[in-house]
């Protein structure tokens, strides 16, 4: 009896509790040897070992994770704040330098929405399939707006895949450089990748920067209702930061919020990852989709930028359509790096970042389309 | 199902479109706008007249923010007034006096 109760723990352990507390050690390990993603990795991998040590009792009603989950997660208050912090560090300059390039950010949704026909013929439910669709936004927040408000529960649907859908995004978003350069490589030729963009450091005036924001939140929330939290939060961020007059609001939205809902964030969505949820097909069905999302968007966003490339009598280099998917601004940086391969002296960040802050944007209003259009047909 | 997702699909691919589309056109509109109102408030600015060179003044001399302005640096290091300032004081106490026994003397009680 007392043994029992001296390895208790040991006693309780599962063998699926073990493999995800090796996955979660795997994310750690990424983190902190590879750099990916490690601000959400970190807590992410660090939840998921700590809730699966049995009888710990953190993911109960009065424990720590499931405060933070039914506080925040349950009800898309620490998605919604992240989007304040990110639309306070976004600067939407290069996309008003060149507004041409905002349609990249829509072209690029596309692998949202291929996905969402995948998920359906792979036997999810509609509530599921736009939930793992919405993977293809390579947008952290919003995939876990859209997931959390789809299947909040095993109730709403029969698998659990906000867990899965989450890592995946964010596991993805980390691996843009390894996933996007050869789909790049693959739909240019190297006379097109070489393509000279010449950066000229265009002015724009304060007071389209501080209209802007507004503009996008009207224009996008009488298009797509359900996206109005998501696009009013980052708009309001945005405002705050081109306004100059709220600093130390902006600094904070900047810094010490967005920190703050990082690691809670993080510790509540590792602590979602327990073996019965994850180890299963579906886990892995849930993954191969969010890789095929990742993928066509990025192929779209490329085609795209060959469609702009071909009427603006090759001015503009196709590759910039990849940084539409979003995944602000590792896609941009890939973009610079693949460019860069062929011609060292060509500098396409900037011309990148106009595709990809519109990919935020375009990932939300997809988002909200998904969500009014999903509960309305599944019922 | 099949249907429901190819109606989500194409009108979600088509709505994000149409959104950014008119986006796209709002800024432009918008952009065109506050460049033509920049113009027009540049236009209006006073122009500024060709002047002939006028010499330039010399700049008044600077003080250190910790010299009081109503006491002029001494020379001496002592804070007390300068020996003109003395003089000066003296002297308008001296007139206020004279003026005021003048007045006692005329009998003036308007005061």
């Amino acid at each position: 009896m007392l043994v029992e109760e001296l390895f208790e723990g040991f006693i309780g352990l599962d063998w699926r509790d073990v493999v995800m507390m090796l996955v979660g050690g795997v994310l750690i390990y990424l983190a902190i040897k590879h750099k990916f993603e490690p601000l959400l990795l970190l807590p992410i991998g660090l939840g998921a070992m700590v809730t699966n040590l049995p009888l710990g009792g953190l993911t109960d009603e009065h424990g720590i994770f499931g405060v933070l989950k039914s506080a925040g997660l349950d009800n898309e208050l620490f998605p919604l704040l992240m989007f304040l912090g990110l639309g306070a560090l976004t600067d939407f300059t290069p996309l008003l330098q060149r507004p041409t390039t905002m349609l990249l950010g829509a072209a690029a949704q596309a692998g949202i929405f291929v996905s969402l026909m995948a998920a359906i013929a792979l036997d999810f439910s509609l509530r599921e399939a736009g939930s793992i669709a919405i993977i293809g936004s390579a947008d952290g927040p919003t995939t876990i707006f859209v997931a959390s408000q789809l299947c909040p529960d095993t109730d709403t649907c029969t698998n659990d895949v906000l867990g899965p859908v989450v890592v995946a995004a964010y596991s993805y978003m980390a691996m843009v450089p390894i996933i996007q350069p050869p789909i790049m490589k693959l739909l240019t030729t190297k006379a097109e990748r070489s393509i000279p963009m010449e950066y000229t450091d265009r002015p724009v005036p304060k007071l389209l920067k501080v209209l802007f924001p507004i503009l996008v939140l009207i224009v996008g929330g009488l298009l797509a209702t359900k996206a109005i939290p998501l696009l009013a939060m980052f708009m309001f961020g945005n405002l705050m930061r081109e306004s100059g007059v709220v600093d130390r609001l902006s600094n904070t939205a900047q810094n010490s919020l967005i920190n703050i809902v990082t690691i809670f964030l993080g510790l509540v969505i590792g602590s979602t990852m327990t073996g019965e949820s994850f180890l299963d097909l579906e886990t892995l069905k849930i993954l191969g989709l969010g890789l095929g999302a990742f993928i066509i968007g990025t192929a779209s966003g490329v085609m795209f930028g060959k469609l702009m490339m071909v009427l603006s009598g090759r001015k503009i280099n196709p590759l910039i359509g990849a940084a539409g998917v979003s995944a602000v601004p590792m896609a941009a940086r890939v973009v610079q790096r693949v460019g860069q391969s062929e011609r060292p002296d060509n500098f396409l960040i900037m011309h990148a970042m106009g595709p990809n802050v519109a990919g935020v944007i375009g990932s939300a209003l997809a988002g909200g389309v998904i969500l009014s259009r999903v509960p309305a047909l599944a019922g | 199902m099949y249907l429901d997702g190819l109606e989500i699909a194409g009108l979600g691919a088509g709505m994000v479109f149409l959104a950014l589309v008119v986006m796209l056109v709002s800024t432009l509109i918008l952009r065109s706008v506050i460049d033509r109102l920049y113009k027009f408030r540049a236009a209006r600015a006073p122009v500024a007249q060709p002047t002939t060179p006028t010499p330039v003044e010399e700049p008044p001399p600077a003080f250190s923010p910790a010299t009081p302005l109503e006491a002029p640096p001494s020379t001496s290091g002592s804070t007390q007034p300068a020996p003109r300032d003395k003089a000066a004081r003296a002297a308008a106490i001296a007139v206020a006096l004279y003026l005021a026994e003048e007045e006692e003397a005329e009998g003036r009680t308007d005061r």
